[in-house]
């Protein structure tokens, strides 16, 4: 009886041991020239199939299409906690030039409303490569055909009960942007999940919604929707006839980013490698399908400029969030 | 269901249990407490809820406490005081070899085996702390070997196979086939 | 007969030598996924999405419709054998599955979970081709106030799922619905009982809770009863010919539980957010309230195991309705659905089905056709499975513990939750130790927070006023067939003692399917 438990002692103790030599073997700096030398580990802080997992995976298929980056590419959906996870698991790999992530709204909203340990400033920025935007929508029950009918029957009714998702979350402040300046009041109804958000407006339980064009596309298409206004600032191309707010004199509607980050303290020699091969990525046919399919907007900015573009969005949001109570 | 009949009474396993659970509620109510109760235009507030379940767990765990209180004077086991408590959930089942829930007045035929509940439990511990530090397979061999060897220490041979061929199955299964990520740890595997 | 004849063709595109073999493939992987404790139909399809991105569309689709089925078949698997459930819509399983094992009858009641869950794939199939338009128009009729009644119809099982034990029940239930307020405060953006943790902002998730409080919370229960020792056998093996095969009175008891289940899953599975749940644990309830013996119920009943598997079977294609007709998605897994549809490229939708007809047919007849395949498939590893139950619990046990605590693991790949589930199967023992009832706890996490944030979301439309629910057609309806489910257990008992009498007063034996009949 006591071979066997000092059997299992010596193998913890071996393990053990091993364990710290591969902790101190990994991570580290490398310099540019051997650049890279290793297999990527790209987190998707998002389920499979939704608008990050999405993106990724694009990106990660033209990479190794067109053999931009020479190694393996371990692509792991670390979801949980609005981002928090996976996007924690990137802070957690400081230096480390080999740990990357996709960005979406969550990257930003996410620090904002928990105690995350990070904000988007830890983070190496590569690149903002487009941006999600918004499309308000009625039901055809309604009636409503434009933007000036919906105002006036807002107005008319008193308050206006609009839906979207979350309430820490560019949804909210659309609605509460919008209402402000048009001059009507809202009821802002909450939803965890789109499909309940897209079936309460058809039931009528809800006056109006905002949500992703390439949630809505569908359902606009098929006329079982009206959409009124578009954030982006030009008209989406499958759907040129819903006007921009920027047309309807709606101006600094916020959107949320679509980019690339790194773990923190990445030398500046490897995000000018991914800098450098993203422009190359950004080029290719398939990545400007995917934009077109996903109706998301071009916006391309590098590095510094990605990270002034966060710094801004997040201020703002934060600061509209904190007036409507959102947040402490 | 049965009250507590005559003056002394003794707390059962139960009541030590149902009072664990009480104080938990009650420390999830007063936080309830630091919540809004309503938002403002009416709506309910974050408070609304946890509030009503805090005050009704608490008040349902008192009652539950107090009914498993058993008279001082009857030395009749524990199973008794469950049975009367208790459902018909999980009851003895005409036919099954052995049965879970205690048959009052019956000795049980396994016996009751605290230590191995508790070593397993610690067992459990042990997986949880070195699960990323040592790596999901060699952790699950480690704590299979351990755990085997508490629960039958004659065939140490098989017990060793067992513990080595289950985590190359999962290894297979997990990180070949379905490729899902689990802690590779120090191992040098592929 | 139009769309019938695009059923044919659906069939006809699937059945092509390629996609036979990925539905082979799906449903053998997808039981291989779903035998694994913490990865149900949502997470299978998860981990292998990316396997199907080389595929076009039609093969991708039937290969993830058959590892759905395949899963979701996995999940009844270890129900029954190691009571733990896969995902919510197996919690049901386990309450008749488990009881039968443990009487040495694994086989018959794998066989017949098999065998409903054809049939009500067989039924929900029908119903999706010939009224998936009529169930859309039910579908879209779902506003916060109808679903706040759903969940409240679920809820109300509870009580006949509690048994006789109301105030342990009562309890237990309140401890999954305080679980349930962890996280993030959807009304408000409030953070609840997360002490700061980003982990937990997204709340606690069901997986780890349920594989705690069943999977180890049962194996510690046996341990402590000495479940591991050589002369005891914790689970019971019956020798002989009977021991895969269902009997005849197995089948007796059994068929019309399968043929009310498939209709009640259908028909709940087309309401967005928790159909499944909902509608195989009121399967169990109606099964319960309708059955002679009642008392057999939660103690190995043949019926209490087909209904709700025949339930969250045709719940799949109920929910399908939403997803196809109108591009919404109705459960976590045919959101992931849809988010395959996105990569493959394909505009989910109300046109989907006229745009893609040949993939939108594709789907349902592969789905169709996976069902069929489970069921061959299970013939053959049917005496594979259920010989688990040979396996000495000694060995078992310790197997057990390392399938929950990897595949808890996989599903988030956080260790925080592998803690939640151990610290659950802890509770989880004692629970069993005292007579609480842990199926209330976890179908009250899951339905919770649902009906929570339904509730106020349907006060914030209505500013606070309960006449919504009257003023709206769907939800008149519903308000009533709540009170109905309310009456039931009274009505049905009225009915036995009724029958009791009768069979006093003329002592001669019924014919057991005729006296079903009349009480549906």
């Amino acid at each position: 009886m006591r071979q066997p438990i000092k059997a299992v002692v010596a193998a913890a103790v071996a393990a053990m041991t091993i364990t710290a030599c591969g902790a101190s073997a990994g991570g580290g700096e490398q310099a540019a020239d051997n650049y890279p030398r290793k297999e990527l580990d790209w987190t998707i802080a998002f389920g499979p199939g939704g608008g990050n997992d999405i993106m990724a995976r694009t990106m990660v298929d033209i990479l190794k299409k067109n053999k931009l980056y020479p190694e393996d590419i371990r692509v792991e959906n670390r979801e949980g906690g609005s981002g928090a996870t996976g996007w924690g698991y990137l802070f957690g790999k400081r230096g480390d030039p080999y740990a990357i992530s996709t960005t979406s709204g969550s990257f930003i909203t996410t620090p904002l409303e928990a105690k995350t340990g990070w904000t988007y400033k830890d983070f190496t920025p590569v690149g903002l490569f487009a941006t999600d935007n918004a499309v308000f929508a009625v039901a055809p029950k309604s009636g409503i055909t434009t933007w000036q009918q919906w105002v006036q029957f807002a107005k008319r009714k008193g308050k206006v009960a609009v839906g979207g998702i979350s309430t820490v979350n560019v949804d909210f402040i659309l609605h509460a942007m919008l209402a402000k300046a048009a001059g009507y009041q809202i009821d802002y109804v909450p939803f965890n999940e789109e499909g309940q958000l897209q079936t309460s407006l058809l039931s009528g339980a809800l006056d109006a919604v905002v949500s992703n064009p390439a949630e809505l596309i569908g359902q606009l298409q098929a006329k079982k929707m009206t959409g009124l206004l578009f954030t982006g600032t030009r008209p989406l191309a499958s759907l040129p006839t819903i006007p921009t707010a920027e047309a309807l004199g709606y101006k600094g509607l916020p959107s949320m980013p679509r980019g690339l980050i790194l773990a923190p303290n990445v030398p500046a020699s490897v995000q000018q490698w991914w800098i450098d091969t993203m422009k190359k990525v950004v080029a290719t046919p398939q990545w400007k399908n995917y934009l077109v399919k996903n109706q998301l907007t071009e916006d391309i900015r590098w590095g510094a400029d990605f990270t002034a573009y966060l710094q801004r969005t997040s201020t703002d949001l934060e600061s509209i969030l904190r007036q409507h109570g959102a947040i402490k | 269901m049965i009250g507590p009949v005559g003056r002394r009474v003794r707390p059962t396993a139960m009541t030590a249990f149902l009072c664990a659970l009480a104080v938990i509620l009650a420390v999830y109510t007063v936080l309830a407490f630091g919540m809004e109760w309503r938002a403002p235009a009416g709506r309910l507030g974050a408070g609304f809820f946890p509030r009503v379940i805090g005050v009704l767990g608490v008040f349902l765990c008192c009652v539950a406490a107090f009914r498993s209180l058993r008279p001082a004077a009857s030395r009749g086991d524990l199973a008794d005081a469950q049975r009367s408590a208790s459902t018909a959930e999980r009851e003895v089942v005409p036919g099954e070899v052995v049965h879970g829930e205690d048959a009052p007045g019956e000795e049980v035929p396994g016996g009751r085996h605290p230590w191995t509940l508790l070593a397993t439990v610690a067992g459990m511990a042990a997986f949880l702390f070195l699960l990323v530090p040592l790596g999901a397979f060699l952790t699950s061999g480690l704590v299979m070997f351990a755990l085997l060897v508490m629960l039958g220490r004659r065939h140490l041979v098989r017990n060793a196979a067992i513990s080595i061929l289950t985590p190359v199955i999962l290894y297979v299964i997990f990180e070949v086939l379905l490729d899902a990520g689990l802690p590779l740890g120090p191992l040098p595997l592929p | 007969m139009d769309i019938l004849s695009d059923l044919i063709n659906g069939i006809g595109n699937a059945v092509s030598p390629a996609n036979l073999l990925l539905l082979c493939a799906g449903v053998f992987l997808g039981m291989v996924v779903g035998v694994m404790p913490g990865l149900g139909p949502s997470a299978g399809i998860a981990i292998l999405l990316p396997l199907t991105f080389g595929l076009d569309p039609t093969g991708a689709i039937v290969m993830l419709a058959a590892v759905y089925y395949g899963a979701m078949y996995g999940g009844t698997i270890t129900s029954v054998l190691i009571n733990t459930p896969g995902e919510s819509a197996t919690v049901a399983s386990t309450f008749d599955g488990y009881p039968l094992a443990r009487q040495g009858r694994a086989g018959p009641a794998l066989v017949m979970a098999a065998i409903a869950s054809f049939v009500a794939g067989t039924v929900g199939t029908l119903l999706l081709t010939l009224a998936a338009p009529v169930t859309a128009a039910v579908a879209t009729s779902f506003g916060p106030p109808e679903l706040f009644l759903v969940v409240m119809a679920g809820l109300l099982m509870l009580i006949v799922i509690v048994g006789k034990n109301r105030l342990l029940g009562a309890i237990s239930a309140l401890l999954g619905f305080a679980l349930a307020t962890v996280g993030i405060d959807i009304g408000g953006g409030e953070q609840r009982y997360t002490f700061g943790s980003a982990q937990l902002i997204n709340g606690i998730d069901f997986i780890p809770v349920a594989i705690g409080l069943f999977g180890v919370g049962e194996v510690l229960w046996a341990l402590y009863n000495g479940g591991h020792l050589e002369r005891l056998q914790y689970i019971g093996v019956r020798a002989g010919g009977g021991r895969y095969w269902p009997t005849a009175r197995d089948w007796a008891e059994s068929r019309w539980a399968m043929v009310r289940g498939s209709l009640l899953g259908f028909f709940v599975g087309v309401a967005p957010g928790a159909g499944a749940t909902v509608a195989s644990v009121m399967s169990y309830s109606v099964e319960k309230s309708v059955a002679k013996k009642p008392e057999k119920f939660g103690k190995g009943a043949m019926p209490g195991l087909v209904g709700p598997e025949a339930a969250n079977n045709a719940a799949t294609s109920g929910a399908m309705v939403p997803l196809l007709t109108l591009g919404l998605p109705g459960s976590a897994a045919t959101a992931v659905l849809l988010g395959g549809f996105l990569m493959w490229g394909l505009q989910p939708g109300p046109q989907l089905m006229d745009q893609n007809p040949d993939f939108a047919w594709g789907l349902i007849a592969s789905m169709y056709l996976g069902n069929a395949i489970l069921l061959v498939l299970n013939v053959f590893c049917i005496p594979a499975f259920a010989s688990v139950a040979r396996v000495p619990f000694r060995v078992l046990a310790p197997i057990i513990i390392v399938l929950c605590v990897l595949g808890t693991y996989t599903v988030n790949g956080s260790i925080i939750e592998v803690g939640i589930m151990l610290g659950c199967g802890v509770l989880g023992f004692f629970m069993r130790r005292f007579g609480f009832v842990p199926a209330a706890t976890v179908v009250a996490l899951v339905l919770g927070p649902l009906a929570e944030e339904t509730l106020r979301q349907t006060l914030i439309i209505s500013r606070g006023s309960f006449t919504i629910f009257l003023h709206r057609p769907a939800s008149l309806l519903l308000v009533c067939v709540v009170a109905l489910l309310c009456l039931l257990p009274l009505i049905s008992a009225a009915i036995r003692r009724r029958r009791a009498q009768l069979r006093a007063e003329r002592p001669v034996e019924t014919d057991p399917s005729k006296t079903n009949e009349i009480e549906v």
